[in-house]
């Protein structure tokens, strides 16, 4: 069998999977929104772009998604350098918390900010103690664009900086050196030369945070703003059967997002090929910090953090305290929430599938994963390009928009089967946990591969190695960093994955753990309290998951990047 | 130990393009086994893509690659059994000195013992035994050259391709492993392809070479061939230090030839072809065939222009009517001509080499 043949192989597997799994319910809402009783119509784009509040709804939404890249571009640059490129006491431990903010739903941590910014909350209660305001102020009635802002940098980040750290960490110091030998300040150094080096990582970060951002829909939606493009949508889909204009609004939505990744892969694409070459340097590229950039980088470092904390902490007050109104923090705390957390069989299910479904999806994701991006960055077969292309979808494709096309699709054509979620949904939430996961794992590894000359692998099968022994011995160990660091994160985002759980899972018995959450505040009388219990839980279990991710990951590295 | 004659490498008509720049034209040539042959050219000639080509790693647009008599287009890189000394390396970072090195071997199921054994033999070879458990980072870049050697080595191979492998070592450590490298050759039956941009390199080891200019092969032969009886004005400037006179051809007899030159009517010798009466050549001379003394079948007045002594030799920049020769002398202390001295350039005529092109 060639090389080629089995390249081949690959490649229609997977196209298989995502034709059947992203392709089709995607089409199916495509024929939904630009088909009527009378055929082809473009009606309902028409009417989407002439009325000023659908505009509005979309301006609003490009202007969060800018904001927010900014935001987090700003906040990541800085403590991703500092952990690529200087050794401090704790680096790892701090290193490994900048993930934290990944470890929480946004909707969860937004139920907390809500009490923490409300008009009765925290915040009001303090600043009118200390008698700097006289009544109470409703922060997120007041100023809810900051609010969602805000939010969603503290939640997205962190996406942004694994991506640098990544990226900084695959380029070769020397380079940096022999700038800094020709006369360049480490400020110049940076932006002459890491920051173009980093060019693919760094674009690859931001195209995910706009549109993630850009497509987001449980921080307006808790905050309870509903003039954003994201929540239009989901307010159209319940009256999806009488009214196509949500399908409309879904393939702008597409439209847009195709525009701003060709942008950037354009961009990406111009600045070439960055790869790190044989010739490693001798030098260490982690340079100690002097006693006041010391200081400065931990008082950094605090402030993001505890900004970025500041969600999982007002959840962590909501599942332990009793009696919280007008005050800073709850009048009495209890341990009882945490105990029943784990007590009722909804959460007990609920945990056990989720961890079952995200183990599955991240494992398919890698596999899937490298695939496509060694198909794409390596085998010279055609399609590489378009599987890329493919695979990079679903970034445009809000959840709801895959679960819906699910239900749609698979319930009608394979009625009480394992394809059917009113059946049993655990191969769909598979699938539609994998199929959105997937194209963050693919930019990480693609982004990998880019940065492993293709040298190495020549050098293999010159001394004898078959192809899927190099794959093996040579790329996988090369790009395992980016692996792990995407497997972390399509596992993490699996496990907080909402608008398909709740869509797609419609008996208790198949409960993720974001749907028992969402259910259990309606459902009890300290229905918010034990949620957040719960929501605590998720948290602490996703953390020691990080965690240990995160200390491997550092072995990985320095086993790769410098002396062990 | 040249067992036969049987050629181990046969290149025909290889032909290859990246885009719009040709990086080979229809390169031919064949080596025979145990034959240390060099491919020399200047930078950008094409000389790592046939390397490439050769191990497979490239596919050619034009052409065939025959090892052994057998063509090899149908075999992929890991079947070739052509090890290759890279010229950027490509040690695998994440893998120690002793893991690079053994890599060949665990891929072709050796056991375990053997593998240590020759890991170390090789290692020794190339004087790094002791540093298996470092790093390639750990390493300084003539350390790193060693250890990609050593990779190819330990495989022993029907043939190694070499891409520039001493161009990183300083001078003793390059003539040490130039040495390494005869020694191996004269002792196994190993086929060496060796590119090189360094003509020292090929002159001191090759058996024969092919150099090359603009991913065309323009001369192949022996280093003393091709050295005193240069086919081409750019192989004789390429090639060593070379005086080149053009002239027009006024006469041919047997195998000389007289040429009309800017300092004067010269005898020479030609190859191949008889120059036809009345073309424009260029007459070679090497400055080492330049004497100021003594009689020969060309001579001219000349003027020191400079004298500079270099160790054991001594180079002159001799004016001829405007003309400037070159000559190079041995040194002998006390005898050297100063600047300003009216001399007589002399010249052999079997030392002077007329080349069409
Ligand atoms: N992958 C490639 N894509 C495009 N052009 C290439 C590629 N590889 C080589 N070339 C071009 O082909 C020509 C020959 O390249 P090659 O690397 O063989 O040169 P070389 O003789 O090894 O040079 P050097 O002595 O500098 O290593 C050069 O003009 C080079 O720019
Ligand atoms: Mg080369």
């Amino acid at each position: 069998m060639s090389a080629r043949f089995r390249s081949w192989m690959l490649f229609s597997v997977i196209a298989l999977f995502l034709g059947a799994f992203l392709l089709w319910p995607l089409a199916h809402v495509f024929r939904k929104a630009l088909f009527d009783s009378n055929g082809f119509t473009v009606f309902y784009f028409k009417a989407l772009v002439t009325d000023p509040l659908q505009i509005r709804a979309i301006g609003t939404s490009l202007f969060i998604a800018v904001m927010v890249t900014i935001g987090c571009v700003i906040v990541a640059l800085p403590p991703a350098w500092l952990v690529a490129r200087r050794t401090f006491p704790g680096k790892n431990m701090i290193s490994a918390l900048m993930l934290v903010p990944l470890i929480l739903p946004p909707f969860v941590g937004a139920v907390g900010m809500k009490i923490l910014f409300a008009r009765s909350g925290s915040l009001s209660t303090l600043l009118m103690h200390m008698g700097i305001v006289s009544g109470p102020i409703d922060w997120l009635g007041q100023f809810p664009l900051v609010g969602i802002v805000v939010m969603e940098v503290m939640h997205l980040f962190p996406i942004l900086y694994l991506n640098l750290v990544a990226a900084l960490a695959n380029i070769d110091p020397s380079l940096e050196e022999a700038a800094g030998n020709l006369g360049a300040s480490p400020w110049r150094v940076f932006k002459r030369i890491s920051l173009p080096l980093a060019g693919p990582g760094l674009f690859g970060g931001i195209v995910l945070v706009f549109i993630w951002s850009f497509t987001e829909l449980g921080t307006p939606l808790v905050f309870g703003y509903r003039r954003v493009l994201p929540v239009m949508i989901y307010d159209s889909v319940s009256e999806v059967g009488t009214n196509p204009m949500g399908y409309a609004q879904v393939t702008l939505v597409l439209i847009i997002s195709a525009l701003g990744f060709w942008v950037s892969k354009y961009i990406s694409g111009n600045r070439g090929n960055v790869a790190t070459l044989g010739r490693l340097s001798v030098s260490t590229k982690e340079k100690a910090l002097s006693l006041p950039g010391m200081l400065a980088t931990y008082t950094l470092f605090g402030i993001v953090l505890f900004v970025a904390t500041l969600p999982h902490i007002s959840v962590i007050l909501v599942s332990c305290g009793k009696r919280w109104f007008l005050t800073v923090l709850p009048e009495e705390f209890t341990l009882a929430f945490f105990g029943r957390a784990l007590s009722m069989e909804l959460t007990q299910t609920a945990l056990f599938n989720s961890l079952f479904l995200s183990i599955c999806a991240a494992t398919l994701d890698v596999f899937m994963g490298f695939s496509i991006a060694w198909l794409c960055v390596r085998s010279r077969i055609r399609g590489g390009d378009l599987l890329d292309t493919l695979a990079m979808l679903p970034l445009a494709v809000p959840g709801i928009v895959i679960a819906f096309g699910y239900l749609g699709c698979f319930s009608g054509h394979f009625p009480n089967t394992y394809l059917d979620p009113r059946f049993n949904p655990m191969l769909l939430l598979i699938a539609s946990y994998s199929i959105r996961r997937l194209p963050y794992i693919v930019r990480a590894i693609h982004a990998g591969l880019q940065q492993v000359s293709s040298a190495y692998e020549d050098a293999a099968a010159n001394l004898g190695a078959t192809p899927l022994r190099i794959i093996r011995r040579i790329t996988l160990p090369l790009v395992a960093a980016n692996l792990l660091a995407g497997a972390i994160l399509c596992f993490a985002f699996s496990m907080l994955e909402v608008a398909d759980s709740i869509i797609l899972a419609q008996t208790e018995r198949f409960y993720p753990i974001t749907k028992a959450i969402y259910a259990l505040m309606d459902i009890l009388e300290n229905g918010v309290n034990v949620a957040a219990a719960l929501g605590v839980w998720a948290m602490a279990l996703l953390g020691a998951a990080m965690l240990w991710a995160s200390c491997l990951l550092g072995k990985k590295m320095g086993q790769m990047f410098h002396a062990s | 130990m040249h067992s036969n004659n049987s050629s181990m490498i046969e290149v025909r008509n290889i032909a290859k393009r990246f885009g719009s720049v040709t990086a080979l034209d229809n390169i031919r040539f064949s080596v025979s086994r145990g034959e240390l042959f060099f491919l020399l050219g200047p930078s950008g000639c094409g000389k790592t893509t046939m390397l490439r080509i050769l191990a497979g790693l490239e596919t050619q647009d034009k052409g065939s690659i025959l090892y052994n008599g057998k063509d090899v287009a149908e075999l992929p890189p890991h079947k070739r059994g052509a090890p290759m000394v890279f010229q950027n390396y490509a040690l695998w970072p994440h893998m120690s000195v002793y893991e690079n090195v053994a890599f060949g071997l665990v891929e072709s199921k050796t056991p375990k013992k053997e593998i240590v054994a020759r890991v170390n033999q090789a290692l020794e070879q190339v004087n790094l035994f002791g540093m298996g458990n470092r790093m390639p980072n750990q390493l300084s870049g003539g350390q790193q050259q060693r250890v990609v050697l050593a990779r190819a080595l330990v495989m022993n191979p029907h043939t190694v391709l070499l891409d520039e492998p001493l161009s990183n070592l300083d001078a003793k450590l390059r003539s040490e492993m130039r040495e390494e490298i005869e020694a191996l050759h004269k002792n196994t039956d190993i086929t060496f392809i060796y590119v090189t941009h360094d003509q020292i390199e090929a002159l001191s080891l090759a058996d024969r070479m092919a150099m090359m200019d603009n991913g065309k092969i323009c001369a192949i032969g022996t280093p003393s061939a091709l050295y005193h009886r240069p086919p081409s004005l750019f192989c004789a400037t390429f090639l060593g230090e070379a005086n080149a006179l053009q002239g027009t051809v006024l006469n041919v007899v047997g195998n000389m030839v007289i040429t009309d030159t800017a300092i004067g009517k010269i005898k020479a010798v030609y190859q191949g072809n008889t120059p036809t009466i009345g073309t424009s050549v260029n007459c070679i001379i090497r400055p080492e065939n330049i004497r100021i003394d003594g009689a020969g079948d060309n001579s001219a007045q000349a003027i020191i222009l400079s004298s500079r002594m270099t160790g054991a030799t001594t180079t002159l920049l001799l004016d001829v009517n405007g003309t400037i020769l070159r000559a190079v002398m041995l040194n002998e202390y006390g005898s050297n001509p100063a600047a300003g001295t009216m001399v007589t350039a002399v010249f052999k005529a079997t030392d002077t080499i007329v080349v069409t092109s």
